[in-house]
């Protein structure tokens, strides 16, 4: 039997790339530089001809801007205009990320509960700064639930900020884990095949290895459904918060 | 004489396109009063309510935690605040799986 141990958790260990320049900068760090710059370039290069009748990269361009167009207005109204820029970056931001996550040698950022819980964090902060310039003291008002007896205030206002509080968390956590789940999955499938080929021999083990490899394909498709699905939760959740930061 | 045929043939394309639509699309013309109901609701509604669940009790728990730090009074605050916790998480699914038509903040 050879020594070999799936590491399912070694693939989200940091490490520097820029080792003699001083600066600690990361893969993680570097593939968040390449979808900060992806996302622009693409809608540069998509958008450049302008064509009235778009070409394929045009057409694309056109269909995400226009999807997330409808869905952030659909969400926010029309005084959420102003937001769209936001939300579109967010979620171009993710899915990118969530993307790159799946080509080999390469790093899922959202896959760091620092990098999803600093988003989740932004958005919350910009949503309570919303409300408090909508509504000004009043937001604090809807921490206690209306109509309800001022004797339960001790037990509902608790709940109710905490309710509040939850957001940011769960929104981090839910696509932190998804990533983290996702590729630790195919990491274990991935060293299946190779547990089988040395543990078995190649002539049994080999044949059989191939099973997990047809999974681990499925798998990536199931992340390709994942990846766009976390980032559409996130940015449809930030448009409803802030929705509401608008609103009420 | 051509032109009434042509607006006429528009016409019924038009109606074709918008019948196909909502037969693709049902979910346009009715309310969404009722539960998570569609395929992708559904889908949406699993993938939310657990991590709501847990992170209320993880805010409760670190709230609990922190004053009882503080307070040097471990555990009274991590018990009351994680139940208070737990209370905020089942909030957070209600208002997830609130039928529309029930009025309430």
């Amino acid at each position: 039997m050879a020594g070999h141990k799936i590491d399912a958790l070694g693939q989200f260990e940091l490490h520097p790339i820029l080792g003699g320049m001083g600066v600690y900068f990361t893969q993680s760090e570097l593939m968040m530089v390449i979808a900060a710059v992806i996302v622009p370039v693409a809608i540069y290069f998509g958008m450049r001809h302008k064509a009235v009748v778009p070409g394929r990269f045009q057409s694309a361009t056109e269909i995400c801007y226009e999807f997330l167009y409808g869905m952030a207005m659909g969400t926010m109204g029309a005084k959420g205009k102003g937001f769209f820029p936001f939300i579109f970056a967010l979620f171009f931001f993710i899915l990118t990320g969530n993307y790159l996550g799946l080509l080999p040698f390469s790093f899922a950022f959202t896959s760091h509960i620092v990098v999803t819980a600093t988003l989740a964090i932004m958005v919350f902060i910009l949503a309570i700064l919303v409300s408090l310039k909508n509504q000004g003291l009043k937001f604090f008002a809807h921490f206690l639930p209306a109509g309800a007896p001022v004797a339960m205030a001790p037990l509902l206002v608790p709940i109710e900020i905490m309710s509040y509080l939850s957001r940011p968390i769960s929104l981090s956590v839910r696509l932190f884990a998804n990533m983290v789940a996702g590729h630790v999955m195919l990491e274990m499938f991935a060293g299946f095949t190779i547990l089988l080929a040395t543990g078995l021999g190649v002539a049994l083990g080999g044949p059989l290895g191939i099973l997990p490899i047809v999974l681990n394909v499925a798998l990536i498709a199931l992340e390709l459904l994942v990846g766009a699905l976390q980032a559409y939760v996130f940015a449809i959740l930030t448009c409803m918060y802030l929705q509401e930061a608008i609103e009420h | 004489m051509e032109k009434d045929a042509k607006k006429k043939q528009l016409d019924s394309f038009d109606k074709k396109l918008q019948d196909f639509e909502s037969r693709l699309n049902p979910s346009k013309k009715q309310n969404h009063a009722q539960l998570p109901g569609g395929d992708g609701e559904l889908w949406r509604f699993v993938l939310r309510s657990g991590v709501e669940l847990f992170s209320a009790f993880l805010v409760g728990f670190m709230i609990g935690y922190g004053l009882d730090y503080w307070l040097s009074t471990r555990p009274l605050f991590i018990i009351i605040f994680t139940i208070l916790g737990m209370a905020a998480g089942v909030l957070n699914v209600w208002r997830i799986v609130k039928p529309s038509d029930i009025v309430s903040k």
